[in-house]
């Protein structure tokens, strides 16, 4: 049942059918949310699109409106997108406004610009790099970009690459510390791993992973077997030298019936923790006069 | 290398020193006697800063059909690139920078670490090359230095050149004391001269000779308890103060170097960044990076420059952003990494019967002129070693010390239980 | 590891700069790094030779055809004076003097004399600078123009320039063209440090424009040294790798082909490159 709710929500979220007036996708060099974006341009394909552009070279043909933000104060983007949702407004429908990236907003006036943004007829989707360096906050205790954006966000997309099998993840940390970019290990990926939280009106706040397949249009809730390959994946073993390295299913079988030694030692005497119990028999001899002779 | 294929043609204003002969027009090419003029345009160097077509004017005397071409015998061509080259001072950090010198419009920049200093040992050298230029030829100036950071008494540390080993020094002695009838006559001249006879003595070759490649003219030996005497004069040698705005300097600079734009222009700026020299805000990096930068901008205007410097990595270490910006500025990095107490004690014991191969550290490749740029991997870590002997800066090849045979009788005693 | 030589390219035409792109009406970013040790020149000499005239003679035996003025080509460095491009990409065969679609910008003779002096008016001075560049970049007629910029990073560790205003500049430069490549060295830490958090520290801006850079990028191409270290016959590590924003997205049918090769550059600029 949770299953079928977890994908009604996200669709309901991403077609605008369910209420979330700000919507958070925080993304990574590893997995941008440009996928996901594309995700809520495709199912809303009916509502008008507002594009705020930071760092967008080229105007995304389905904006209806596209707002060139680089070097404009935070107030003046908020009336240059009321302005627009004015004229774009569609009736009943809700206005999408997009937000490719709130990092070049400054910490302190972050909260104000999604406030101000937010409105009935809106649905504001901004996404958020979590790389950037993060600078210290002037004022002493406040927090970072991430956690305020998290707190005031009705709706949280992580967007994270399905890197598990292909790469270690300390050593994809330490490449991208460094910036750069493997390849070959699911980077950037039509497909990925997204984690919804959304918070509903009663309070409760409602987390669901899924594997989002973007050319299928796909939300599935995410199996973490569903892409680990079994531990005994031969695959790497096959092509290495010229000795047959792998084992046929016979093999494998014969493998898995033998009896490993010791496993019913450790069954009855494991149990004791491994000590040692010396149990004094008839035929030992004990001196009583010897200062060193072992204590029972 | 037949410097006779180049045509490049040298255009600059005659010489401004008072030293150059009248009729000379050509001062980058110091006359080579009993030498005929060469076909123009086989000096290696490019146009300096006038560009062609602003020749400034030639005194009537000099505008020859074909001056006499003289080379500027402290330039070479380099042995990887061709292009024009000086010594640093020191043959062995010649021969590692793989060019056989510093080309010239280039940098070199020397890291340590540590509490020693043996890159003022490079830089002095650096200098009293120049300086030893200026002494082949009579009333020919070959080069310049400038420095910048230190006030004048720098110049009282500069090294002379070597004498040759003590054998040597005593056969010079005697034939000095056999010449003695000319000495007199030396007498009459200046000390200057006399010293450069002397020198002149000790591997500089016949300057008849027809050989273009004056070799030993282009590098000289230094020891460093030996004091440059007579001391650079003022035509030698100039110095810049630091001031708090990175402007001042370069205009100086680019002064001093225009004036003497048919010399080599050796720029050596001791201790960069260095606190008892720098006061601290020439560490932010609107002024370290602008000046740096502002030099390099200098070298690539002004082909007959070159400059070296050294940075205390103790203070600003090679994981900093101030080392990385001036790793990537300049053209040629060095890292000198003497060794540490434990290294150091196994090299005097392994060569305790042969002093003369203790080496004191490491001399680490970061970057070599132009052909890191290139693109290419000139990154040697652990390869190299010094040795700061008194005859030369020595560097060679680094392996640790094997210890010696004699060594291993003694292991037979200490193997009790 | 193979043994062949391979062609360098990066896009699935074959292509290095793509054709797809130059005659396109959008505008692409491509992101150039490198760190101490395995400097870009010989690439971007061959880059400069492919955009002039569609060849790439020492990386890439396919791209044969001649064919001249292909795109107007720019090259804004901040580090290097136009005599180092014209003297290194004789070996290319190129005669950069010779080419009336070549245009070198020299943000770097009197960058710090001339443009920028005063530190604090120094947002001014890159405005200016800016200003220039995209002067120069409209006064040549056309729209098949590729745009080069290298040693931006200077602006920032010398705090001339914060990363929010460089990008800003950058965006409005890209629009003008229709490649725009940022060369940047990215050495860690010194350059690069994800933790900075104070712009006391310049390696903060630099990280924050190189990480929003990345973020707008449609190509990446980065240059190191070999993780196992020193080796005589291979100078370091290439590898192509999509960006965040894919490039079909701009330029339909257009995709990365992502790859890993070795390359061995000599002082006589012979470059070879296999496959990892």
């Amino acid at each position: 049942m949770s299953v079928q709710n977890a994908t009604v929500l996200v669709s309901r979220l991403v077609s605008l059918k369910e209420a979330s007036p700000f919507v958070l996708v925080l993304d990574s060099l590893q997995q941008s949310s440009y996928y996901l974006f594309q995700e809520f341009v495709h199912r809303c394909s009916n509502n008008p699109i507002i594009y705020l552009s930071y760092e967008t070279t080229n105007r995304p043909s389905y904006a209806t409106a596209f707002v060139d933000c680089a070097g404009l104060l935070p107030r003046e983007v908020v009336a240059a997108v009321h302005k627009e949702a004015k004229s774009v407004a569609g009736g009943q429908t809700k206005t999408l406004v997009l937000i490719d990236s709130l990092n070049y907003i400054a910490n302190e006036e972050l909260t104000q610009f999604v406030s101000s943004l937010i409105q009935p007829s809106l649905t504001v989707v901004a996404s958020y790099h979590t790389n950037s360096p993060q600078l210290a906050s002037t004022i002493a205790n406040y927090p970072g970009p991430v956690s305020l954006l998290t707190y005031i966000a009705s709706s949280i997309f992580e967007v994270e690459p399905l890197t598990h099998q292909r790469i270690d993840d300390e050593l994809l940390e330490a490449k991208i510390e460094r910036l750069e970019f493997p390849i070959r290990a699911g980077l950037n990926d039509t497909r990925s791993k997204v984690t919804l939280t959304n918070r509903r009106k009663s309070g409760r706040s409602l987390i669901y992973t899924f594997t989002f397949d973007a050319s299928k249009h796909e939300f599935e809730p995410f199996k973490v077997t569903e892409d680990t390959i079994g531990p005994e994946d031969e695959s790497l073993l096959k092509d290495l030298t010229t000795f047959n390295l792998t084992t046929n299913s016979k093999q494998r079988l014969a493998r898995e019936q033998v009896e490993l030694p010791f496993m019913e030692a450790q069954e009855a005497l494991g149990s004791a923790g491994g000590a040692i119990v010396y149990e004094f028999e008839k035929d030992d001899d004990y001196d009583e006069e010897d200062p060193y002779e072992d204590p029972f | 290398m037949s410097f006779r294929k180049r045509s490049e043609v040298i255009g600059g204003p005659p010489g401004v020193s008072p030293r150059t002969p009248a009729g000379v027009s050509r001062p980058l090419r110091p006359a080579v006697p009993g030498r005929g003029p060469i076909a123009p345009g086989t000096v290696p160097s490019r146009a300096p800063a006038s560009p062609a077509g602003h020749v400034p004017p030639q005194p009537p005397s000099a505008r020859r059909a074909q001056p006499p071409e003289i080379k500027n015998p402290a330039i070479r061509p380099s042995l990887i690139t061709s292009q024009p080259t000086i010594s640093t001072g020191g043959a062995d950090l010649d021969k590692i920078l793989l060019h056989q010198g510093l080309p010239l419009g280039h940098s070199l920049l020397i890291e340590e670490s540590g509490s020693t200093d043996f890159a003022s040992v490079i830089l002095r050298a650096f200098a009293s090359q120049a300086i030893i230029h200026n002494r082949i030829d009579k009333d020919q100036l070959h080069a310049h230095v400038v420095v910048i950071g230190v006030n004048p008494q720098w110049s009282n540390d500069l090294p002379g050149l070597y004498k040759g080993s003590s054998k040597e020094q005593k056969k010079a002695k005697i034939a000095a004391n056999e010449s003695k009838i000319s000495v007199s006559n030396l007498a009459n001249q200046s000390t200057r001269e006399n010293d450069m006879k002397i020198a002149w003595r000790y591997g500089l070759k016949q300057k008849v000779e027809a050989d273009a490649a004056n070799d030993t003219d282009y590098t000289h030996q230094f020891d460093i308890t030996q004091k440059l005497v007579p001391g650079p004069a003022a035509t030698d040698i100039s110095y810049i103060q630091l001031t708090p705005d990175y402007h001042t300097i370069i205009e100086r600079l680019e002064a001093i170097v225009q004036k003497y734009e048919s010399k080599v222009c050796r720029i050596v700026i001791p201790g960069l960044l260095n606190p008892s020299l720098y006061p601290p805000q020439c560490s932010s990096p609107n002024f370290i990076i602008p000046f740096v930068h502002s030099l390099r901008a200098v070298l690539r205007q002004h082909p007959n420059t070159a400059l070296i410097s050294s940075l205390p990595l103790d203070l600003y270490p090679r994981d900093s952003t101030v080392t990385g910006v001036l790793e990537s500025l300049f053209d040629g990095v060095l890292y000198l990494q003497p060794f540490n107490q434990e290294m150091s004690q196994l090299i005097e014991k392994a060569y305790k019967n042969e002093p003369s191969k203790i080496q004191q550290g490491l001399v680490n490749i970061i970057k070599l002129p132009v052909l890191s740029e290139k693109g290419l991997m000139m990154i040697r870590d652990g390869e190299y070693a010094f040795k700061n002997g008194r005859k030369k800066f020595e560097i060679e090849e680094w392996g640790i010390p094997v210890e010696d045979e004699g060594e291993e009788k003694s292991t037979t005693k200490d193997i009790e239980f | 590891m193979s043994n062949q030589q391979q062609d360098l390219i990066f896009f699935q035409d074959n292509s290095l700069l793509s054709e797809e792109i130059i005659t396109s009406e959008s505008s692409v970013l491509s992101v150039i790094s490198h760190v101490q040790g395995t400097s870009p020149s010989w690439l971007l000499n061959s880059l400069i030779e492919n955009g002039l005239n569609g060849t790439a003679t020492l990386i890439n035996n396919d791209l044969n055809k001649k064919r001249s003025n292909r795109a107007e080509v720019f090259f804004v460095s901040f580090l290097h004076s136009k005599d180092f491009y014209i003297q290194n990409c004789k070996k290319n065969g190129l005669d950069l003097g010779h080419f009336t679609n070549f245009h070198f910008i020299d943000c770097f003779t009197n960058l710090f004399t001339k443009y920028i002096k005063d530190f604090k008016e120094s947002s001014r001075g890159v405005s200016e600078i800016f200003g220039q560049i995209e002067k120069q970049v409209e006064a040549v007629g056309g729209t098949r123009k590729i745009v080069f910029i290298e040693g931006l990073e200077l602006l920032l560790l010398s705090n001339a320039g914060k990363a929010n205003d460089l990008l800003s500049h950058i965006l409005k430069l890209n629009r003008k063209c229709r490649h725009l490549l940022v060369v940047s060295a990215q050495d860690s830490p010194q350059i690069v440090k994800l933790h900075a958090n104070t712009t006391q520290d310049p390696a903060f801006e630099v990280s924050d424009f190189l990480v929003k850079l990345y973020h707008r990028s449609q190509l990446n191409i980065n240059l190191q040294p070999l993780a196992t270290g020193r080796a005589n016959d291979i100078t370091g590590s290439l590898t192509i790798s999509r960006g965040s924003v894919p490039v079909e997205s701009i330029i339909p049918g257009l995709r990365v082909v992502e790859n890993e090769y070795i390359y061995h550059v000599t002082k006589d600029a012979s470059i070879k490159l296999f496959y990892r």
